[in-house]
């Protein structure tokens, strides 16, 4: 049976975009890590405007029992992997080592402040990023990190996704499919009859992808609706499967 | 052996590489590829069609290779957690083996992709069209 601790926020509620044009983080969410592990995450960023020099990022007062540490060759905080310079236009990414207490019981919020020089001014940020947690179970091949699919307003159409975590060393051909949708309109990628993984249907140990679908919520009562699901997948020769629910709030338009 | 030959045989082993770096990463059944979370569907978020193996247009330049390496590097590195560092390291010389490349010429690529805006905006091609 599998125990998902996670309680990944909807998808609605993640955390707003940042509006920063000199240096934009691409990725609020990072890779899933079980309670009671420790791992390096990378958070990725793109230079919007010119060269973004001397590029440090630390990490606020963690919550208690998570740790974060930094790379060796700059102890107190992480640079990006490259140098200390993001040009413009430039992707690259700083790598942080979290370690997540065993008693972890939902995702946790790192309060990162970056500090760098643009167009020689020194600036300041802070910015959050959510570090899903998964709990380790003997024996599972993968975990589902999302519970909630978050908000959708009643007449509206919007794809939602649930995120995997992969453990076993690496599972092929992915597909999920909605075994019961409580009466919800669903619609596979393609028209299809199953999605998979947006990066492509392999989910390796450590890696976290998420599978789409699109929920028309057309003539139907504004509730809470409970979606279940089916993860297969093969393991080496083998093929199995993951069953598990997600929840979606179907609401009245505000305004 | 005449130099043009030479060359001739190198920029075979280049696409050949590539070839096999794109076997490895494309997509072969992911219908969720194109999909994005916009409650505006538009008939390109429907689309299941894998993203082209990178690299393989005519004219393949090294820089091209690992610009598509780096677009999509920069796109995988963020969902995976390591173990430590050196898998980090490990895990990018990996994918420029499979493409016959060294961490020599990433890194000289690298060192490029600081003066070159036309290669930077090379690698975000590629990162948008196979992160979506």
């Amino acid at each position: 049976m599998c125990l998902v601790v996670a309680t990944a926020l909807p998808v609605a509620a993640a955390p707003k975009p940042d509006v920063d044009t000199d240096v934009e983080l691409t990725n609020y969410e990072t890779a899933a890590i079980v309670a009671g592990d420790s791992a390096w995450i990378a958070l990725n960023w793109h230079g919007g405007g010119g060269d973004a020099e001397n590029f440090r990022l630390v990490v606020k007062k963690p919550d208690a029992g998570v740790e974060v540490r930094y790379p060796d060759n700059t102890a107190t905080y992480t640079s990006l992997w490259a140098d200390d310079t993001l040009s413009d236009g430039e992707y690259d990414f700083t790598a942080v080592h979290v370690t997540v207490p065993y008693a972890a019981g939902q995702d946790i919020k790192l309060t990162f402040t970056l500090t760098y020089e643009h167009a020689g001014k020194q600036k300041t940020r802070s910015v959050n990023v959510r570090v899903p947690v998964v709990e380790y179970v003997g024996g599972e091949d993968l975990q589902q990190v999302t519970t909630s699919l978050g908000e959708v307003a009643l007449g509206e159409s919007a794809w939602v996704g649930v995120s995997y975590a992969g453990l076993a060393p690496r599972l092929d051909d992915f597909q999920l499919t909605i075994t019961d949708a409580a009466g919800l309109p669903i619609v596979y990628p393609g028209e299809g009859s199953a999605t998979s993984l947006h990066h492509n249907a392999r989910l390796e140990d450590g890696e976290t992808d998420v599978a789409r679908f699109r929920v028309d919520a057309y003539d139907i009562p504004a509730d809470t609706y409970t979606i279940m699901i089916r993860a297969t997948y093969r393991k080496d020769a083998a093929t199995a499967e993951l069953l598990g629910s997600v929840s979606l709030v179907v609401a009245e338009p505000t305004g | 052996m005449n130099k043009r030959l030479q060359l001739f045989f190198v920029l075979a082993f280049v696409l050949m590489a590539a070839c096999s770096e794109a076997d490895k990463s494309a997509p072969t059944t992911n219908p969720g590829q194109a999909v994005t979370t916009s409650t505006s569907i538009s008939g390109s978020q429907l689309s299941s069609e894998p993203l082209p193996p990178p690299a393989l247009a005519p004219g393949l330049t090294g820089n091209d290779l690992l610009a598509a390496i780096e677009g999509r590097w920069m796109c995988d590195v963020q969902r995976f957690a390591f173990s430590d560092l050196q898998a980090m390291n490990e895990a990018l010389d990996e994918r420029l083996k499979l493409s016959g490349l060294s961490r020599k010429d990433y890194d000289t690529f690298k060192r490029d992709l600081e003066a070159r805006i036309d290669l930077r905006e090379q690698v975000l091609v590629e990162y948008d069209a196979y992160c979506g």
